[in-house]
C-alpha cells in the first residue's frame, strides 16, 4: 500500500505511561514529544548522544575546530523537526523556544534552540517567537549535579515578552527544547504561558529525553546532572 | 498503511507520532495471534514498509496489551526498561541485516553500549574445562582491546564470557531468549540483574506470549535471539559447539548478515563434528591465534 505520503524517519515519539516516570515533574496532562534518548555518562555514542553533545557545545569553544559540529547539529535538528511538525498545525501554531539558561547579555548566551527553529522553511511564514524571557542567568541544568531547578524557581525568573505577543495572540503553542530532563523547564514554561494565554493549547517538543538506566537512580536529588 | 489512516493519525503538532506503550502493546498483540513467529511478523512488516505495530492492531487492543506488559513487568521486578522501535530514534539499523528483522525490542540498562564495537562470544551450554578457559581468556582480551563482549546469558560459554568481561572491568551485553524479568537458567538471575543494571540487557521476546506458553514452546526463542545477537555485533566467535548446537544458528546468521565469523581452532581439531569445516568453506575464519581475530577486526 503506497500512499505517496512520506513519513518522517525518525518519527516523533510520545511521552506516555511507559516512560513518563523518568521525568519527575511531568503529569499525565503534559503532551510531550521527543526524538532520541540520551543517557548521561554514556559518552559520545549513538545518534541522540552525539547530537546533543554537539548541539550543547558552549559558546567559548567558538575558536575551536570542533565548533563546526554545533552548526551541523543545529541543521540536523532543524531537519528532524521540520519533517515531524504537522503542516496544518504550523499554519496556526507558534513555536516557542525555552529561553537559554544564560541571560542575553551573558557572553555564554546560546540561543541554539531559536536557531534550530528559524531554520524551518515553509511556503508561509512560520511563527517562531521567544515569548518567554529569562530575567537572570541560571546555571544550565547539565552543568552541575548540585543544581536542581524546580518549576517554581524557573517560573520566578520567567516572564512573558509582551513585545513578542503584540503580533497576535498564540492559539497553539509548542515549547521546544533540546532535552527533557525532570520536566521542570517545560512545566514552568507551560505555567507562565497558560496564565497569559489561557485558551492556548501547549505541548512540548524535545530533541532528546534523558533516561537514567539504573533503577536506583530516580531519587529527585540525583535527577539533574547531564 | 493507507493515506487516510496516515492523515487521521496526524495528531496536532506531530505527523504520525509514536507512543512506545501503544507500539509495544500492538507488537505483543501481533504475537498473541496463533501462528505468530518472527518470520510471520517480519513478513507482515515487509509487506507494508511504512507500518508500525499499531497499524496492524486496534488502538484499544494495543493500549490494553501495553498495560498488561507494564503490569507484568511490575510483577516481575522490572523497574526500568526501554523499547526500540523501527522508524524511531535509536533503533539500530544493523538489525535490518537479519532475514527476519525485529521491529521492536525491549532493553534494560545503558542502550548506548550497542553503539560501541561489539563482538559476540558464544558456544555450548555444556563446555569442556578448556572451553570455559578459552571463553574467559578471549573475553578478557576483547575487553583489553576495547570491545564490548556480547553473549546470550546461557549456561556454559555464554556465562563464562559475560563474567570474564565484567571481572576484567569491561563492558558486556546480554541478548536473552527470555522476556525482561524472566531468567534462564535461574542461577544466572544475579548476573542478569547486574547486566541489566550496569550494562545492557536486550530481549526481543514477547512478554505476554511467553507467559501463555509452556517452556518447551518458549525454547524456540533461544535460537531466535542468536540471529539478533549476530546482527547487533561486528563479529561472532564460536568457542565450542556440538554438531546440533543452537550456537550454529548464530554462525549461519553471521554468514548471511555478512558479519565476521570466527571459529576457534580447537573446534576444527575435533573429529566428531563437521560444522567447522562447513562454515570455513562459507567464509568463517579459523582462529589459530588470537591475532587472527585482531587482524580481521581492524
Amino acid at each position: 500500500m503506497t500512499s505517496g505520503v512520506i513519513l518522517p524517519d525518525p518519527r516523533f515519539l510520545k511521552i506516555d505511561d511507559s516512560n513518563r516516570g523518568d521525568h519527575y515533574y511531568l503529569s499525565v496532562d503534559d503532551v510531550c514529544y521527543y526524538v532520541y534518548e540520551y543517557t548521561p555518562g554514556a559518552g559520545f555514542t549513538g545518534d541522540g548522544n552525539q547530537l546533543i553533545v554537539n548541539l550543547k557545545k558552549k559558546m567559548d569553544r567558538k575558536a575551536r575546530p570542533d565548533w563546526k559540529y554545533k552548526g551541523r547539529a543545529i541543521r540536523t535538528c532543524t531537519a528532524i523537526l521540520s519533517a515531524n511538525i504537522n503542516e496544518q498545525w504550523l499554519r496556526v501554531g507558534t513555536l516557542v523556544p525555552v529561553p537559554p539558561s544564560k541571560a542575553q547579555d551573558d557572553p555564554m548566551y546560546d540561543d541554539r534552540i531559536a536557531q534550530v527553529l528559524r531554520g524551518i522553511q515553509r511556503p508561509f511564514a512560520v511563527d517562531i517567537r521567544e515569548l518567554v524571557r529569562q530575567s537572570q542567568s541560571t546555571r544550565a541544568s547539565h552543568e552541575s549535579e548540585g543544581d536542581r531547578l524546580s518549576p517554581d524557581e524557573l517560573e520566578a525568573v520567567y516572564s512573558i515578552d509582551e513585545a513578542e505577543v503584540a503580533v497576535r495572540e498564540p492559539a497553539k503553542i509548542a515549547v521546544v527544547d533540546d532535552m527533557l530532563t525532570t520536566g521542570a523547564h517545560f512545566v514552568a514554561m507551560k505555567r507562565v504561558l497558560s496564565r497569559r494565554f489561557p485558551r492556548a493549547s501547549i505541548v512540548g517538543i524535545f530533541i532528546t529525553r534523558r533516561v537514567l538506566p539504573r533503577p536506583d537512580f530516580p531519587d529527585v536529588a540525583d535527577l539533574v546532572f547531564e | 498503511m493507507s493515506l487516510l489512516k496516515k492523515l487521521q493519525s496526524d495528531d496536532g503538532v506531530a505527523v504520525s507520532p509514536v507512543s512506545p506503550l501503544k507500539e509495544l502493546g500492538a507488537y505483543e498483540a501481533m504475537w498473541l495471534e496463533q501462528k505468530a513467529s518472527f518470520k510471520t511478523v517480519a513478513e507482515r512488516f515487509a509487506s507494508d514498509p511504512d507500518a508500525l505495530p499499531s497499524d496492524f492492531v486496534s488502538a484499544d487492543e494495543a493500549e490494553q496489551r501495553g498495560r498488561e506488559v507494564l503490569a507484568k513487568f511490575r510483577q516481575s521486578g522490572v523497574q526500568k526498561f526501554g523499547v526500540r522501535i523501527h522508524r524511531t530514534g535509536d533503533y539500530p539499523q544493523k538489525l535490518r541485516d537479519a532475514v527476519h528483522p525485529v521491529e521492536l525490542l525491549y532493553y534494560q540498562g545503558t542502550w548506548e553500549l550497542v553503539n560501541t564495537r561489539c563482538v559476540a562470544v558464544v558456544g555450548t551450554r555444556k563446555p569442556s574445562d578448556d572451553g570455559i578457559r578459552r571463553a574467559m581468556k578471549l573475553s578478557r582480551e576483547l575487553v583489553a582491546k576495547g570491545f564490548t563482549v556480547v553473549s546470550g546469558l546461557a549456561t556454559g560459554i555464554d556465562t563464562a564470557a559475560h563474567r570474564a568481561a565484567i571481572e576484567a572491568g569491561g563492558k558486556t551485553i546480554a541478548v536473552v531468549g527470555t522476556p525482561l524479568g524472566e531468567c534462564y537458567p535461574p542461577e544466572n538471575r544475579e548476573l542478569q540483574d547486574q547486566i541489566a543494571r550496569d550494562f545492557l540487557l536486550i530481549s526481543q521476546v514477547p512478554v505476554l506470549r511467553y507467559a501463555r506458553q509452556k517452556y518447551f514452546v518458549n525454547r524456540s526463542f533461544f535460537p531466535e535471539r542468536n540471529k539478533t545477537m549476530s546482527a547487533l555485533t561486528d563479529a561472532s566467535i564460536i568457542v565450542e559447539a556440538a554438531e546440533t548446537s543452537g550456537t550454529l544458528i548464530q554462525a549461519r546468521a553471521a554468514i548471511h548478515q555478512k558479519r565476521k565469523l570466527f571459529i576457534l581452532n580447537s573446534c576444527f581439531e575435533r573429529t566428531d563434528i563437521k560444522w567447522p569445516a562447513k562454515f570455513e568453506a562459507e567464509g568463517a575464519i579459523r582462529v589459530r591465534d588470537f591475532d587472527d581475530i585482531w587482524r580481521n577486526l581492524a
